[in-house]
């Protein structure tokens, strides 16, 4: 196998596309790379056209890009591989958690994000497409981003091997949100290979939890998870990528990230918290058992209805219309999971501080979406609340 | 600015305080220009001031408009400092966190509040490249302190 990007030099190039893409930038902040990457456009052919004047730079208004190439020397561990980084030019969770947004199909046939997809496809269009048929046959490509540049990498570094463009690919996400559904989160998996699969993220950062359905995270189980000691609340602030350099670049190995004290909670644990009442607060944990209890439910609906997530799903209607149809169906029908969807809008309920006293019978499409919208809304208010308890702190 | 960002969101410092000495071929220069600069989402704030007698000078903290949501804080700084006639960089780096006192932040003080920004600057000395922990700094000035390491 060959050489991958360490977690200091990973999180580093991540936060550096955020440096890269201005009129006063300047080559000082390549200087650290400049023995093992080449950014320089003028060589190897890797010249991007781009609207900036300097040609490696692709631009649009929603996602940006940056390529670089292994120094063709005989000590460098990167030679004639690819180095990708991508950030997004607006706020992450602005994005991943407006529920009016639709879903689309990825170039690869998956439900995924549809305004992840196109800010993709713009970054395809205007250069990355071009770049890889000149590129002479890279032996890796790193694909590297935080927050919705995240999203990117892992949509180009599936893209790369859905489309054989390198031999190995590796991906390396800071902060990221979810991308696709179960179909999309397999599929990419398969492609890229889990062992090259780098997801680092902090518990208490709310882009990672967002969109909440039926969204999932591209090795959804990984271990570089930080803060596994610290709050149960949530925290814009370690959505920063100078929360994330500070936590991950100590670390000399991806091994040393690791934190495998969290456990996925099993089906029993799922079951027992939706039938349980009471009080449950927004707290990271019961955020994350939520989750977990929704893609259960989701998973098994399809599974009894013996129909694929994809048929159901379909192109251009918004997300939050179709959990709701999805939902009702599943609750109207007289399968084992039923009964857990009214435990679960009635465990929304409680989360959202209302009253449950609506029958099952009672629950029609329009009102489950407004609960899903009501939680989404929550979530968005809650980021906020806790900006507010953070500005009120300085 | 969304509304949202100017009434929540982090405070912004583009540039915190400085506190400097210049000096030319060993001795303190007297009445050199100071003159700081910041670029911030494509619009540039300037302050600038004049050294003393014993070269010393002194710049407060430079707050930007509004405050910060869930964006990546971004902004490019440079101290330029001029005499007679002739003009020297003295700093130049990217700022990546909107807080006060976290431009020289390394691995060894980056959880800590904060180093304020003290420093000597000999303006024949050519500058070189401190890798910083999220970016570099170009400066010929030294602190009371080692920060980051000096890229060979």
């Amino acid at each position: 196998m060959s050489a991958i990007l360490g977690p200091g030099d990973a999180v580093e190039l991540a936060g550096l596309v955020y440096a890269i893409e201005s009129k006063n930038y300047t080559e000082d902040e390549l200087a650290p790379y400049k023995r093992n990457w080449n950014f320089n456009p003028d060589s190897n052919s890797l010249a991007i056209k781009g609207s900036s004047g300097t040609a490696r730079l692709m631009r649009k208004t929603s996602g940006f890009c940056t390529i670089a190439s292994g120094a063709d020397n005989v000590a460098n561990p990167y030679r004639n591989h690819v180095l990708i980084l991508t950030r997004g030019t607006s706020s992450a969770f602005d994005w991943a958690s407006d529920g009016t947004v639709g879903i689309s199909r990825s170039r690869s046939g998956h439900l995924v994000h549809m305004g992840f997809q196109q800010v993709f496809s713009e970054i395809l269009d205007n250069g990355l497409r071009d770049f890889f048929a000149r590129a002479k046959n890279p032996v890796k490509v790193h694909c590297v981003g935080h927050s919705l540049g995240g999203a990117l990498a892992t949509m180009i570094a599936e893209w790369v091997k859905t489309n054989r463009k390198a031999g190995e690919v590796a991906l390396y996400t800071f902060g990221c949100p979810r991308v696709g559904m179960e179909s999309y989160r397999k599929y990419a998996e398969d492609k890229i290979g889990k062992e090259n699969i780098y997801r680092v993220f902090h518990q208490q950062d709310p882009v990672p939890m967002v969109p909440l359905w039926p969204f999932l995270h591209i090795q959804q189980d990984s271990t570089l998870r930080l803060g596994g000691s610290g709050g149960n609340f949530i925290d814009p602030r370690k959505h920063y990528m100078a929360s994330y350099a500070l936590l991950v670049s100590r670390s000399s190995n991806w091994k040393k990230l690791e934190d495998n004290s969290w456990i996925q909670p099993t089906e029993k644990a799922l079951k027992q918290w939706m039938e349980s009442d009471g009080v449950v607060s927004f707290t990271v944990s019961s955020i994350n058992l939520l989750n977990a209890s929704i893609a259960w439910i989701f998973r098994e609906v399809f599974k009894e209805m013996a129909i694929s997530i994809q048929n159901t799903l379909s192109v251009g209607m918004t997300l939050l219309d179709q959990i709701a149809m999805v939902l009702h169906r599943a609750q109207q029908g007289k399968f084992p999971v039923s009964a857990y969807v009214t435990h679960l809008i009635r465990k929304i309920l409680q989360l959202l501080g209302r009253k449950v006293t609506v029958l099952a019978e009672d629950m029609s499409i329009s009102f489950i979406r407004n609960i899903f919208e009501a939680l989404q809304r929550r979530l968005s208010k809650e980021v906020k609340n806790a900006l507010i308890n953070v500005s009120k702190e300085q | 600015m969304d509304l949202l960002d100017r009434v929540l969101g982090q405070k912004i410092v583009l540039f915190s305080e400085v506190n400097g000495v210049i000096t030319l071929n060993q001795k303190p220069l007297s009445g050199a220009r100071v003159m700081r600069q910041v670029e911030w989402k494509d619009i540039t704030y300037k302050d600038e001031t004049v050294t003393s007698a014993d070269g010393s000078f002194h710049l407060p903290e430079m707050p930007g408009p509004g405050r910060i949501l869930m964006s990546e804080f971004v902004a490019y700084q440079k101290i330029d400092v001029e005499y007679q006639g002739k003009e020297w960089l003295i700093w130049k780096m990217v700022k990546r966190d909107s807080l006060p006192n976290r431009e020289l932040i390394d691995l060894n003080n980056g959880e800590s509040a904060g180093m304020p920004i003290h420093f000597t600057c000999e303006l024949s000395e050519p500058t070189r490249l401190i890798k910083l922990l999220m970016g570099v700094l170009r400066t010929n000035c030294h602190f009371p302190v080692k920060v980051g390491e000096v890229l060979k």
